[in-house]
C-alpha cells in the first residue's frame, strides 16, 4: 500500500516535526481516514466539486498542435476549474476536513498565488478564517492574485525572509502553526508535508485522473500513451498519473530548468537534487554539502520550490515515471505557443508541460495519444516575464 | 544545584571567542551547552535564532566544523556539548557517521527538534549502543501517552518546552510547565526551554524543573552588541551570580 503505515512511499515520506505537531499529524490521520469513507463527506465534496467548482473539466484534443508535432495531444483543462487552476480540488476537499474536525482558523502558503486564492475562496465559501503567507517576491510577480485573495476576505501575511518564494512562504506558515497549533488548520497546497498531507493531497486531486480515464475512454476508445504534467510540489501531476499508476501509461514529470544547470538557477529538484529532509518530509532536494537548502529560481512561481512530494521521488526511484527540466526560456515559447495555436492562455507552471511535447516531435507515431495536464490558466502571468523573453 | 544549559550558535563567532565564551560561562555556573548547528530554514526558530544562523552561516558555520572545532578543543572545553540543529544537517553528513565523529570529538548529543521518536529508529539505537545522548522534547500538546514514550526514548535529559511558538518568545507563566512536569515519569533531569528571558522567568523555572535552557535572551545580547562580554554579563545578573 502507498504509503505504508508510517507514510512512506518506498523509502520517501514520513513525518520529520517537532513535537509540538505530532499529536496534530496524528489527530488529522485519523481523522481524515474516518472521515473520507463516510457517504455525507463523499457527497459533499462530489457536488461542491460539480456544482461549485464546476467539474468534471473538458478533455479537449487540441487539433492544430496535434498537426503541428505529429501525435495527437489531449489537454485536461483544469485551468476552466474555479479560480482557474487545479489547486481548488484540494482545497475544497481540505477545507470541508478542517470543518468537519472544527477546525475554524486556516492558514496556507502560496507561490504563484493559485493555492491562495483557492483557499481563500474555499475558505469564503464555508465561513471560515484565512490567513495566506507569500513571499515578497512572488506578490510582486503575482499581483493579479494578491488583489483577488484580498477581494475574497484572506489576510496576506508577505515574506520577506530568505529567498522570499513559495519556500520562504513555507517557513512562515509552519511557525505561524507552531505557535497556534492547537487552533489552527495548515491547509498545505502542494502533495508535500509531513504524512499524511502528501496522501490527503492525492486523494484529492486524482479526481484529475479519474475523469481524464473516462474521458479518453470515450474519445478514442483506450488509454493515453502518455501523461505529462508540471512538477512543482507535484499535486497536479500526481493527481493526474494516480488513477493510471496500473496501467501501461508513460508518467512524465515536467520541472522548472530557469535559466540552467547552474545551482540557484532551476528549480528542477528529481533533476538535480538528492534525498533530503525539509518541511517534514524524506524527499528530493536541492541542498549543499552542509544540508542547507539552495535557493532556487523559476519564471513560474509556482513551479519555483527546492523539494518536491515523496510520492514522486518513489516514482522516480521505482522507474514509474520519468522527470525532465524545461528551461524559462522554453516554457514561454510554450505558452505563447499554445495561447496562438489554440487559443488557451496557459499558467507560466502549465506551459513547462506544454513545452515538453516539442520534446517528443518525431518520436511518436501518428495516432499516439498524449494528455497533458493544463493545471491552470495565465492570466496571473501576464506581463511578468517580459523581461526574461 | 540545578543547571544552566546555554544555546549558542556555532559559527557566530570566531573560534577563539567561542572558547572564551566556553571558559566564561563554566566560570559562572553554566552546566552544559547546546551548539547550535546552523541552517537555511530553521523552522523552529523565532527572529533572534534566525538571524543568528544567517550570520553564522556567511561565517561558514555548519555541522562539520562545529564538530571539528569540539574535537579539537576537546581537552580545553570544560562543558560538555550537545548539538542541535535541524535533521538535514545531520543526515547530509550522514547518520552513524556523525554518531561516530561527535563521540570521538567528545560531544554528549544532540538535539534534533525535527526529528522525532518514530523516525530513523536505526540511529536512536546506535546511539543508545554508543552511549550518545538524544534528548527528546515534550511540547504542552504532547499527549499523556506520547509523554509516556517520550520519556522512555529520552538519553541524556528531557527538554520541556513551556508553550507553544518558536524560540525566543517571552514566557512568564510556568505553570502548565509545572503540571507536565508532574507527569513525566524518568530519572533523566528535566530542563524546561523556550522563552526565559529575566531573572524572574529564571527563578520560576528552577523552581518546578532540576535546570533552564537560555537561547535567545543570551544570543540577542551578542548580536545586538557584537561582543560576548554582553551576554556573559546578563547572564551572570539574571543568574545571581
Ligand atoms: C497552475 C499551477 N500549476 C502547477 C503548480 C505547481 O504545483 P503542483 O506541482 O503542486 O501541481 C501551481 C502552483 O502554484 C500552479 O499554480
Amino acid at each position: 500500500m502507498l504509503p505504508d503505515s508510517n507514510g512512506y512511499y518506498g523509502n520517501f515520506g514520513g513525518r520529520f516535526v517537532p513535537e509540538i505537531l505530532m499529536g496534530l499529524l496524528e489527530e488529522l490521520e485519523q481523522n481524515y481516514n474516518r472521515i473520507k469513507k463516510e457517504k455525507w463527506f463523499k457527497e459533499r465534496f462530489k457536488q461542491m466539486l460539480a456544482d461549485f467548482v464546476g467539474r468534471p473539466t473538458p478533455l479537449f484534443e487540441a487539433k492544430r498542435l496535434s498537426g503541428k508535432y505529429g501525435f495527437r495531444i489531449f489537454l485536461k483543462r483544469e485551468d476552466l476549474a474555479h479560480t482557474g487552476a487545479h489547486k481548488i480540488n484540494n482545497t475544497i476537499g481540505q477545507a470541508i476536513l478542517a470543518e468537519a474536525m472544527g477546525k475554524t482558523d486556516i492558514i496556507a502558503e502560496t507561490g504563484a498565488g493559485q493555492h491562495g486564492v483557492a483557499t481563500a475562496t474555499a475558505c469564503a465559501m464555508l465561513g471560515l478564517n484565512c490567513k495566506v503567507f507569500m513571499g515578497t517576491e512572488d506578490i510582486k510577480r503575482q499581483y493579479p492574485n494578491v488583489e483577488r485573495m484580498k477581494i475574497l476576505g484572506a489576510e496576506i501575511i508577505p515574506v520577506d525572509s530568505g529567498t522570499k518564494t513559495l519556500k520562504d512562504a513555507i517557513n512562515e506558515a509552519i511557525r505561524y502553526w507552531v505557535t497556534h497549533a492547537d487552533k489552527t488548520f495548515y491547509l498545505i497546497g502542494s502533495a508535500v508535508g509531513p504524512h499524511p498531507y502528501p496522501s490527503i493531497v492525492r486523494d484529492f486531486q486524482s479526481v484529475i485522473g479519474r475523469e481524464a480515464r473516462g474521458q479518453i475512454r470515450s474519445k478514442i476508445g483506450r488509454l493515453p500513451d502518455m501523461i505529462i504534467a508540471c512538477v512543482g510540489g507535484g499535486s497536479n501531476s500526481i493527481g493526474i498519473f494516480w488513477p493510471f499508476m496500473k496501467e501501461n501509461v508513460k508518467f512524465i514529470g515536467v520541472e522548472a530548468g530557469g535559466k540552467g544547470e547552474r545551482i540557484d538557477q532551476n528549480a528542477a529538484t528529481l533533476t538535480y537534487g538528492k534525498p533530503g529532509i525539509l518541511h517534514g518530509a524524506l524527499s528530493y532536494l536541492l541542498y549543499d554539502e552542509n544540508g542547507n537548502i539552495y535557493p532556487t529560481h523559476s519564471v513560474a512561481a509556482g513551479l519555483d520550490y527546492p523539494g518536491v512530494g515523496p510520492a514522486h521521488s518513489f516514482f522516480k526511484e521505482a522507474g514509474r515515471a520519468e522527470y525532465h527540466s524545461i528551461s524559462d526560456k522554453e516554457a514561454i515559447e510554450a505558452f505563447y505557443e499554445l495561447s496562438e495555436l489554440e487559443g488557451i492562455i496557459p499558467a507560466m507552471e502549465s506551459a513547462h508541460a506544454v513545452a515538453y511535447l516539442k520534446k517528443l516531435k518525431g518520436k511518436l507515431s501518428r495516432d499516439a495519444a498524449v494528455i497533458v495536464n493544463l493545471s491552470g490558466r495565465g492570466d496571473k502571468d501576464l506581463g511578468e516575464f517580459e523581461e526574461s523573453r | 544545584m540545578k543547571d544552566i544549559v546555554i544555546y549558542f550558535t556555532y559559527g557566530l563567532t570566531s573560534e577563539d571567542e567561542l572558547l572564551e565564551l566556553f571558559r566564561r560561562m563554566k566560570k559562572i555556573g553554566v552546566s552544559a551547552v547546546e551548539l547550535g548547528v546552523p541552517f537555511s530554514d530553521p523552522v523552529a526558530d523565532g527572529p533572534i535564532i534566525q538571524e543568528a544562523s544567517i550570520r553564522a552561516l556567511k561565517n561558514g558555520g555548519s555541522l562539520k566544523k562545529a564538530i571539528e572545532f569540539a574535537k579539537k578543543y576537546k581537552d580545553k572545553l570544560e562543558l560538555p556539548i550537545y548539538l542541535m540543529g535541524y535533521i538535514n544537517s545531520f543526515y547530509s553528513y550522514g547518520l552513524s557517521g556523525f554518531i561516530e565523529d561527535a563521540k570521538a570529538a567528545g560531544i554528549a548529543g544532540a538535539i534534533i527538534p525535527d526529528l522525532p521518536i518514530e523516525e530513523f529508529a536505526g540511529f536512536r539505537k546506535e546511539a543508545e549502543k554508543r552511549n550518545f545522548a538524544l534528548p527528546v522534547i515534550i511540547s504542552p500538546l504532547s499527549s499523556e501517552k506520547r509523554i509516556k514514550m517520550l520519556a522512555k526514548a529520552a538519553t541524556g535529559f528531557i527538554y520541556l518546552v513551556p508553550r507553544m511558538g518558536t524560540t525566543g518568545t517571552h514566557t512568564d507563566d510556568f505553570s502548565a510547565a509545572k503540571e507536565m512536569i508532574k507527569k513525566i515519569n524518568s530519572p533523566l533531569p528535566v530542563y524546561v526551554g523556550f522563552g526565559i528571558h529575566n531573572a524572574a522567568s529564571l527563578r520560576s523555572v528552577m523552581r518546578i524543573a532540576d535546570g533552564a535552557i537560555i537561547g535567545s535572551a543570551f544570543i540577542k545580547r551578542y548580536l545586538d552588541s557584537g561582543r560576548i562580554d554582553e551576554p556573559i554579563n546578563w547572564l551572570r545578573e539574571v543568574a545571581g551570580n
